[in-house]
């Protein structure tokens, strides 16, 4: 069984999303006779090369992180390169995982919706999609639960329901954490992270310009 | 006088009949709307990379240096920014995906509560108004709602509200519509 996962962040290999990518085909690996190949598509003149190689797989499963509420523009670039296979995918699963760096399911929602019926005007087997909230960084618990998911992918090469439930348990932030936060926001501490990196950068100085006005 | 802006993300000439009679209207605008029609296929726009120096080496100004210039500076000063694509497999085309993505240097990096979820802080004190025009012959309710549902996310993030959504099949006549609409 030919498996193709495809990173469809712009960082490639630098990104989070090779890291899902791994512990993916880790878990895919448990099992035997499986050959799993590893493709980025940041590289847009091997999409058309990379288009064959989907139509050729028996499962794909697309990686990418949230960019303005959807899918990479790159991303989107190589589905477009799957439209002449369109009629020929019936026997192909094709899944997702959507990684987003806000915590709530709510974020990706719509490019869930959007993916289901991208499969079906392909003509693939949907496979389902991972969408994993507040994915600054990959914890030894977040791993685990990919590697999980990549396991249990076969044999019916597809993520299991009860999985893809534990992946982004939040559908929205509770009020009590609101609360928190909100109260939290009044002093540097939310923006730490940013702070640093505009001083390290000697931009904090210009971080509320306004180029266009 | 209301200002707009409509980012054409049709990538071909598929369309030619409807672009060149928008064109034309745009041009007639009555004097209380001045209507800037930015062909995305004339211009040099790269992909967003995902670097986020717009965010934390020089805020605001992205490291490409293409022509997305010509967008941030018509799109921020605009009342209304209207997203024009032909549906590409339910969705917008590339074209368009990745002069969305170029957005993230209007907004600041900084996190803040809005509408009860996370998203970035302003970076401008006023954002425009969006609209969506998807061109679909086929008329797929799903794909337009799909879209829709995407667009109206998008215009949370940029702390504004998608008030127009048009779904036509793209012909001379509709031109009118579109401009009466906005």
């Amino acid at each position: 069984m030919y498996i193709l996962l495809c990173n469809g962040s712009p960082r490639g290999i630098r990104g989070f999303s090779e890291k899902y990518s791994d512990a993916l085909a880790k878990g895919l690996a448990e099992h035997p006779n499986v050959q799993i190949e590893k493709v980025n598509l940041n590289r847009i003149a091997g999409h058309r090369e990379t288009a064959e190689r989907l139509a050729g797989a028996d499962c794909a499963v697309v990686i990418f992180p949230l960019y303005t509420d959807a899918m990479p523009g790159m991303t989107m670039a190589f589905f477009e390169e799957l439209k002449p296979y369109i009629g020929s995918l019936e026997n192909i699963s094709l899944g997702f995982i959507v990684q987003s760096g806000f915590p709530e399911h709510i974020q990706s929602r719509a490019v869930e919706k959007y993916l289901e019926r991208l499969t079906e005007i392909l003509g693939a087997r949907y496979a389902g999609t991972a969408v994993f909230g507040g994915g600054m960084g990959m914890n030894e618990k977040r791993i685990a639960l990919v590697h999980r998911l990549g396991r249990e992918f076969l044999p019916d090469k597809r993520f299991t329901k009860e999985t893809l439930a534990l992946t982004t348990p939040m559908e929205t932030i509770p009020l009590p954490a609101r609360v928190l936060v909100g109260i939290l926001g009044l002093t540097p501490l939310v923006q730490m992270p940013w702070i640093l990196q505009l001083r390290k950068n000697g931009a904090y100085s210009k971080r509320n310009d306004r180029p266009y006005e | 006088m209301k200002t707009i802006t409509i980012l054409n993300g049709i990538s071909d000439d598929s369309y030619t009949e409807f672009e060149s009679e928008l064109d034309r209207l745009a041009k007639d605008a009555a004097s209380e709307r001045k209507i800037n029609i930015i062909r995305l296929r004339d211009l040099d726009i790269r992909y967003c990379t995902g670097c986020w120096d717009c965010w934390v080496k020089t805020p605001g100004i992205c490291a490409q240096k293409d022509d997305m210039e010509i967008v941030y500076r018509s799109v921020i000063q605009s009342d209304l920014t209207v997203f024009l694509s032909p549906a590409s497999l339910g969705f917008v085309g590339s074209l368009l995906k990745k002069t969305c993505d170029r957005m993230i240097p209007i907004v600041h990096p900084y996190i803040v509560f809005y509408k009860k979820e996370l998203h970035h802080k302003s970076r401008y004190k006023k954002y425009p108004k969006l609209g969506l025009i998807l061109i679909d012959p086929d008329k797929s309710a799903i794909d337009f709602e799909n879209t829709r549902r995407i667009f109206s996310r998008l215009s949370i993030n940029l702390k504004t509200d998608l008030t127009l959504a048009l779904h036509i099949a793209g012909s001379e006549k509709e031109a009118n519509d579109v401009y009466s609409s906005l």
